[in-house]
């Protein structure tokens, strides 16, 4: 497999095509939670059409994942690795629309919270939008380049995002328990913090897809990863 | 006979222990260690030349009727090694029968076909029984039964295959090769004999040489990768499928020539 070869499979072609894909949509899945993430700092409401706009296509781009998925099972019928890479991709895909949903909720949540006089700012859920992203990205491009450690770190990350959800919701239930003006607001806050979490799960299950793919072992539901 | 094969018997129904064997200059086989459980279907791939044929024949001593063939190394069928001075090979070809790439019928009716060994063996019983039994299990009865008398050349050749695996199975052996079977097929004669194959397995030892990635994927428990006359990797169908160990396992699944 490191040495040049003369002759291209067509399966290659079409595994470059899934690639390509799955950066397309993570890209866009990235950008979109930074969007969502501005529109609650900025408390712009127009941000949530941007948002769902910008979803749809990622919804697009799965439903095109599912039929050339489905194509080449039935045409190119690939083994071992690279069957592996195809059911890796279709995973990917399907968690990728997911973390665009939960994006929309955050949107959607955001323009509700712009309703409300604004909370006291809580400092985590800054943090946690930037984690879960930046673990978005990381656990493609491990995909992309088959690289175990670099998934193996997004899965290391994913407890601290965990620790600031816990930390943002005790913050935001003492808000609630101290003035009960903060009490609508800050429901709106916590569903943005549950969703910011599913990001990380998702983007933790992806880079569990790439230990499966390269290793070819499953390490979900363990205690210890590695 | 009758009862089925257990699976947990510890003496496997087949086993090649540094297996070699060559013609005149050119080594086929080279050192293949494998064994073969009873009661399982065992597909042996490889690429052309890889010495999938030559294992098949190291199975039941039909490789010393090639000039030149030299084999070193032990085979063995139920622990007892094939080789063995009173160890008689008819007897051996009897009990780990074979069926070959192209169907070779006889130019007789389809009862004499099924009938040939079975009368050549001296069988008490009666033919027409186990003629039945042999077709039935070769998943041809039904196609057959209004006219046994038929000239065999006048079945498809789909026909003519399963005819063979029931002429093999009339003398009920416990083990069936089969080498490359549906090559020359269409997908739904190969269907036919591949379900054939899975109905065999209940009563059979079974391993296949074949070209035929996806169908060793169908239909086999275990599978065997060769190249070059050595075995690269052995193991659950399903795991050399989907996660080969050796990179020269993954290049031939995946189609990637080297």
């Amino acid at each position: 497999m490191t040495e040049p070869r003369l002759i291209r499979v067509p399966v290659e072609t079409e595994l470059d095509r899934l690639r390509e894909m799955l950066l397309e949509m993570a890209g866009r899945a990235e950008e979109l939670v930074g969007m969502a993430m501005r529109g609650l700092g900025e408390r712009d409401r127009r941000m949530t059409k941007l948002v769902r706009k910008a979803d749809d296509r990622i919804d697009e781009i799965e439903v095109e994942m599912d039929e050339r998925v489905l194509e080449l099972l039935a045409l190119q019928h690939p083994m071992a690795g690279d069957l592996r890479l195809v059911f890796v991709a279709l995973k990917a895909s399907n968690d990728i629309e997911r973390i665009g949903d939960h994006a929309v909720n955050i949107a959607k949540a955001s323009r509700r919270l712009a309703k409300h006089p604004p909370l006291p700012d809580i400092t985590e859920t800054w943090e946690m939008g930037g984690q879960v992203r930046k673990m978005l990205g990381t656990a493609l491009d491990a995909l992309v380049n088959r690289d175990v450690e670099k998934a193996r770190g997004v899965i290391a990350e994913d407890r601290r995002v965990d620790d600031l959800r816990r930390s943002a919701i005790r913050t935001v239930v003492s808000h609630m328990l101290e003035q009960p003006r903060y009490i609508g607001p800050g429901l709106e806050m916590i569903l943005v913090v549950q969703n910011l979490e599913r990001i990380g799960d998702l983007a933790t299950n992806i880079a569990e897809d790439v230990v499966f793919l390269v290793e070819g072992r499953s390490i979900k539901h363990m205690e210890s990863p590695w | 006979m009758s009862a089925p094969p257990s699976r947990t018997d510890a003496v496997p129904a087949l086993a090649a222990d540094d297996l070699s064997v060559s013609f005149g200059p050119k080594t086929a086989l080279a050192g293949v260690t494998l064994s073969i459980p009873r009661g399982r279907v065992v597909s042996i791939i490889g690429p052309s030349a890889s010495g999938k044929t030559t294992l098949l024949r190291a199975f039941n001593r039909l490789n010393e009727l090639t000039p030149g063939a030299v084999t070193t190394g032990a085979v063995r069928f139920n622990g007892i090694d094939l080789h063995g001075g009173e160890v008689d090979p008819v007897e051996v070809r009897r009990r780990i029968g074979m069926v070959f790439q192209q169907a070779t019928v006889f130019p007789r009716s389809v009862f004499d076909n099924v009938a040939f060994g079975p009368r050549a063996s001296g069988y008490g019983g009666d033919l027409h029984e186990l003629a039945e039994e042999a077709l039935t299990a070769a998943g041809l009865w039904s196609e057959v039964a209004e006219d046994l008398d038929a000239p065999a050349l006048a079945l498809s050749s789909g026909q003519q295959q399963r005819l063979c695996i029931a002429r093999t199975l009339a003398l009920k052996p416990e083990v069936l090769l089969l080498d490359e079977p549906t090559s020359a097929l269409d997908p739904a004669a190969t269907a036919r004999i591949e379900s054939s194959i899975h109905a065999l397995k209940r009563d059979h030892t079974i391993v296949l040489a074949t070209h035929g990635r996806r169908q060793a994927a169908r239909l086999s428990d275990l599978t065997a990768y060769l190249a070059g006359g050595e075995l690269v990797e052995y193991g659950p169908t399903e795991t050399l499928f989907t996660n080969p160990r050796d990179p020269r396992t993954e290049s031939y699944l995946t189609g990637r020539i080297p």
